[in-house]
């Protein structure tokens, strides 16, 4: 399994060799949220890379500008972007995901020296007006990305980069697949770590890798020996580690709703007609995060059909704590999967893997309780 | 068939034999610094009350804190999971466990089958735990299994507001500064550990009937306080109530080895 | 419910109100203002009696739409913060269902109590939701939890992040046609629910009574500029909630000549509302809703008056009324502009210019951040805030934590402790 260990390294590291190698010939940009628009940055001959903080072991520089009440995911990558571990970055593009994300970016503003920022407006709701303000915020991204690294972002190269990421969805989506069958041939946690990784490999390279690892699991034996199947749903989460916190404890995650999960490639941009404006309907219509207002039915339909499809039998939502929109969203969530006889089990995090003892106990009874229904 | 179960938790060890579907012996022992410890000298205290030896017993299941730990278990499970088992066993009518340990509490919901329905735990901090009472022992100078009794003499509770133990500790002190009695300030020390419960509670839904476990269940002021807090019966089990987590643990040791067969 | 009761909550704000009105805490809320709450919250069931509509609002929008279309305007917040803010914790109990079923406690107060009153069937059921998306995102997903629950038609509005204004740094000619637009489209759909049509000329004179009573309150915060400080620290705030629930009312309008000659009596004598002013200290946040005698406090132990707040801070411009289009075009500028919307609905700027501006304006010696636990977007930008306070404007910042809805987690005593410390510290 030598692709999949090299993905598991990948993601386990801020930085890796793919990064290192396109740093001697190109510029690199982080970026917060799926809801960026990555094609456009990849048009313009740039590596868009998912800002992580992993690695982070704690957050006194961030705490003295961001506050205890703001979630850990931020505090520790400003930590990161302080302590000067993101070196290989040269420039952020963020967006008003959420009242945590917009603040680390104001302060970052102020606080890192990162030549090129950009924030974006990402509207809240879908309908056609958004989509067209959303057209004009892209647009202006376009034209800061030109004005900056002083290059022309042509409508030929943004078909190329949507190909090649059309090409990357479809193949991790046919890797995540591969988990509806009874004995899956790639754990939740291997999973995770592929898409962690996918957030920081160039795409052209990334493709020829998720290639090779289906090929290397063809001849793979499933993971058969589990005591349940579960779904895993909620706050942002890109640790493998707790993904495999679970499945020690014996659930296999076989399917997620989370943004380092299905939802980062699960829809397909559209390959005719006007690049920005495919862009931003696929950008805003995708499988919603939280903060899209009026989508929870959405969200909700879209956890059920995988439910179903991938023979889920129980669903861990965790939250980050002080994360808002999916704190809300777990009380929905536990009324309407209780409501339909899905076993449900809350459990709060934070970005640093932390708390496992307890979490283990929560989980392992979730589990007997799913294998006591089943006699 | 002989069977036990052994729950190791952080302030006590227990271990409960059952021979052919009966409690036999069972034992309670302050916890050690590493669990295995502690689960040996839960089940040799256990045995020995049996007259029996370890090579006697056909299954053995761990619960509780260290349950990972416990060297000779053929099997670890949850000690939410045993909780609900053992209260249900003994009275088939249970539907809400409160557990009230050294260092947590829970809530297990049952189903008419004794599985579990739903659960909530507070294992974050002091409040709603033994560990509360203990402070507060110790800051109003009584012993702490004088507590329960001491609490049901108070005829105007004091009203201890903080959520933090910490804070209701130095709350406390000052109540006495204020010349306010002892006793109505155990009775709102209760009344206070009643109300986190409660919490708990209605964060699973409350279905009688409610039976209360663990080492705290002995306090009768506890048991009074959340009696009146949830307004219910709180249905006594016919057995030590600090040791439901081991005969649960019993109960499914039992369970795996009738199935083996 | 019996004849002419209506939904737990309601009813409740209603004794309270009444209450309040035969026994005003003085230097609180002012007669006129509860006068004027204790009349809207009694026109819930006039409108009720006639069968008309209610939609539920939240506290970054403006009624004078819904007023046009003789529909209610109830104003949310004004139920799960009004419980609270008479300071007899009403909205507690509330708070405390909310988070036993699921609600994590971190969520904000402003909004979990009517979660808990609709799970206890005190809440009022309303025809219509409608919501700008701002301040923040608690309220974003606790409005979608109302959505989940009542099940009523809704129409949420999404808010642009960027500013209308070309002078500003964030200005993009994109801002007011997209909130513009999706105003229109609001009357559009309401149109469609109610059946009938938006009547323009009483929109138009609904506006003009709005600009009315906000051309007043204009003059009032200019008057409230002045040393001393003419009246009760809390009395920006009352205008607050009288336009926030009432704006397009006559009773508004008559409300806002009131205040506004009151200021302008006092400054007239020079009239301080205490007699040795030692410290005027700009409020940084909303202030502590559980406690409304806490600025009292402060002016008399340490002669420290509060001479402006957030929600106080109401300045928004009146609104051209020449044709129907511009109206719309107004009413997107109020409700980018309206207290805590304008500060909080995009970057730390928006927050921390106007606050320089404030303080500046209004002579503060010190600001004060009573910071809200469940406000994450402000506590993220505290310490940039403080920051360019003592920078820009050379004064100290005070911040502690509390829950200005919630008497519990940090009492009144903590508050008066940390109040005394940093007034010790600056005299």
């Amino acid at each position: 399994m030598k692709t999949l260990q090299s993905l598991i390294n990948v993601s386990r590291t801020l930085s890796n060799s793919w990064i290192d190698s396109w740093k001697t010939k190109g510029y690199i940009l982080g970026y917060f949220c799926t809801h960026v628009p990555e094609e456009v940055i990849y048009a313009a001959d740039i590596l868009p890379v998912r800002i992580r903080a992993t690695g982070c072991k704690e957050t006194s520089l961030a705490d003295a500008f961001l506050s205890s009440f703001n979630c850990s995911f931020v505090r520790c990558t400003l930590e990161m972007a302080l302590e000067k571990q993101y070196p290989f970055l040269d420039g952020i593009i963020s967006c008003n995901s959420c009242d945590h994300i917009r603040r680390v970016y104001d302060v970052w503003k102020q606080k890192v020296g990162t030549p090129f920022k950009h924030f974006l407006q990402v509207p809240r709701i879908i309908n056609d007006e958004a989509i067209e303000a959303f057209v004009h915020e892209i647009t202006l991204l376009k034209a800061s990305l030109e004005k900056h690294f002083n290059i022309d972002i042509s409508e030929e190269k943004l078909w190329e980069a949507i190909k090649i990421y059309n090409d990357v969805r479809g193949l991790l989506k046919e890797l995540y697949n591969i988990r509806k069958e009874g004995s899956p041939k790639i754990s939740g946690t291997e999973f995770m770590s592929v898409v962690t990784a996918s957030t920081a490999v160039p795409k052209h390279q990334l493709k020829m890798l998720l290639n090779q690892l289906l090929n290397e699991l063809v001849d793979r034996e499933g993971y058969s020996n589990y005591r349940a199947r579960l779904l895993v749903m909620g706050s942002l989460l890109d640790d493998p580690h707790y993904i495999e916190m679970i499945e020690n404890m014996g659930g296999l995650v076989v399917a997620d709703a989370l943004c380092f999960g299905s939802r980062y490639f699960w829809d397909p941009v559209k390959e005719s007609g006007d690049p920005i404006n495919n862009l931003a309907e696929r950008y805003l219509k995708k499988v919603p995060c939280a903060r899209m207002i009026g989508e929870h039915d959405t969200r909700l339909q879209y956890v059920l059909d995988t439910i179903k499809e991938f023979d889920v039998e129980g669903v861990i939502f965790q939250r980050m704590k002080f994360c808002d929109f999916w704190g809300g969203e777990c009380f929905m969530f536990r009324r309407e999967l209780k409501e339909r006889g899905i076993p449900f089990l809350e459990l709060e995090r934070e970005y640093i893997l932390s708390g496992v003892e307890a979490a283990k106990t929560r989980i392992q009874a979730f589990l007997e309780s799913i294998e006591a229904r089943r006699l | 068939m002989i069977v036990a179960g052994c729950d190791v938790g952080s302030l006590t060890g227990k271990a409960l034999i059952m021979k052919n579907g009966e409690v036999i012996s069972y034992s309670i022992v302050p916890s050690t610094i590493k669990p295995e410890k502690t689960s040996w000298n839960a089940l040799e205290a256990a045995l020995e009350k049996a007259r029996l030896k370890t090579g006697d017993l056909a299954y053995i299941v761990g619960t509780g804190y260290g349950r990972m730990k416990v060297p000779f278990a053929n099997l670890n499970v949850s000690e939410l999971s045993c909780h609900g088992k053992g209260a249900h066993w003994l009275v088939p009518s249970i539907r809400t466990v409160i557990d009230v340990g050294g260092q947590d509490c829970k809530v297990i919901r049952l189903d008419d089958d004794g599985r579990i329905l739903d659960f909530a735990m507070n294992d974050k901090c002091a409040a709603g735990t033994g560990r509360f009472l203990e402070v507060m022992a110790k800051a109003l100078e009584v012993k702490l299994d004088e507590l329960g009794e001491l609490s049901k003499k108070s005829t105007k509770p004091a009203q201890i507001t903080s959520q933090c133990s910490v804070f209701a500790e130095t709350e406390v002190i000052s109540l006495i500064a204020q010349g306010v009695e002892v006793v109505d300030i155990i009775g709102g020390i209760h009344e206070s550990i009643a109300s986190r419960i409660a919490s708990l509670v209605h964060k699973v839904g409350l279905k009688e009937d409610v039976t209360v476990t663990g080492g705290v269940a002995k306090n009768s002021g506890v048991i009074e306080a959340i009696k009146k807090k949830l307004g219910v019966e709180i249905k006594k089990l016919p057995l030590d109530p600090q040791v439901i987590g081991a005969l649960g643990a019993a109960l499914i040791a039992q369970e795996k080895y009738s199935s083996k067969k | 419910m019996g004849e002419g009761k209506g939904p737990a909550m309601i009813e409740t704000l209603r004794t309270i109100f009444s209450f309040v009105k035969d026994n005003p805490i003085p230097k609180v809320y002012h007669k006129e203002t509860i006068d004027c709450l204790f009349a809207y919250v009694n026109n819930y069931f006039n409108y009720k009696k006639q069968d008309k509509k209610v939609v539920m609002y939240n506290f970054c929008f403006t009624p004078e739409i819904f007023y046009a279309m003789d529909i209610y305007p109830l104003c949310q917040e004004a139920l799960s913060v009004g419980l609270a803010a008479t300071g007899l914790a009403m909205n507690e109990p509330y708070i405390d269902v909310a988070e036993e079923s699921g609600i994590p406690k971190e969520l904000c107060n402003a909004q979990k109590p009517l979660i808990g009153a609709y799970l206890k069937g005190d809440a009022p059921k309303p025809d219509y939701i409608i919501y700008a998306a701002q301040p923040c995102d608690s309220l974003n997903i606790e409005y979608q939890i109302y959505e989940n629950l009542f099940k009523v038609p809704s129409f949420p509005i999404d808010v642009p992040y960027w500013h209308y204004d070309p002078q500003s740094e964030f200005y993009n000619e994109k801002t007011l046609p997209y909130l513009k637009n999706q105003l229109e489209n609001m009357v559009e759909w309401l149109e469609k629910q109610l059946g009938y049509q938006l009547d323009t000329e009483k929109l138009k004179k609904v506006v003009e009574m709005s600009n009315e009573a906000q051309e007043n309150i204009l003059e009032f915060n200019e008057l409230m500029k002045s040393i001393p400080c003419p009246l009760p620290s809390l009395t920006p705030f009352n205008n607050y909630i009288v336009e926030l629930t009432t704006a397009g009312t006559p009773e508004c309008v008559e409300y806002a000549k009131k205040m506004r000659n009151q200021a302008a009596e006092k400054v007239k004598r020079k009239e301080g509302v205490i007699p040795e002013e030692k410290i005027r200290a700009v409020w940084l946040y909303t202030h502590v809703f559980f406690s409304p005698d806490l600025f009292n406090w402060m002016a008399e132990k340490f002669g420290a008056v509060v001479v402006m707040d957030m929600l106080g801070y109401f300045i928004t411009k009146p609104i051209n009324t020449s044709n129907t289009d511009k109206i719309f075009e107004g009413l997107a500028e109020k409700v980018l502009d309206m207290p805590m919307a304008r500060q909080c609905r995009g970057p730390a700027e928006y927050y921390i210019d106007d606050y320089i501006k404030m303080c500046k304006e209004y002579s503060a010696d010190c600001a004060i951040f009573s910071g809200h636990m469940a406000c994450k977007h402000s506590w993220g930008l505290i310490k940039l805030l403080a920051e360019s306070l003592r920078e820009e404007v050379g004064i100290p910042t005070l911040t502690f934590e509390v829950d200005t809805m919630d008497s519990r987690p940090v009492p009144r005593g903590v508050i008066e402790a940390r109040l005394e410390q940093f007034f010790t510290t600056i005299i």
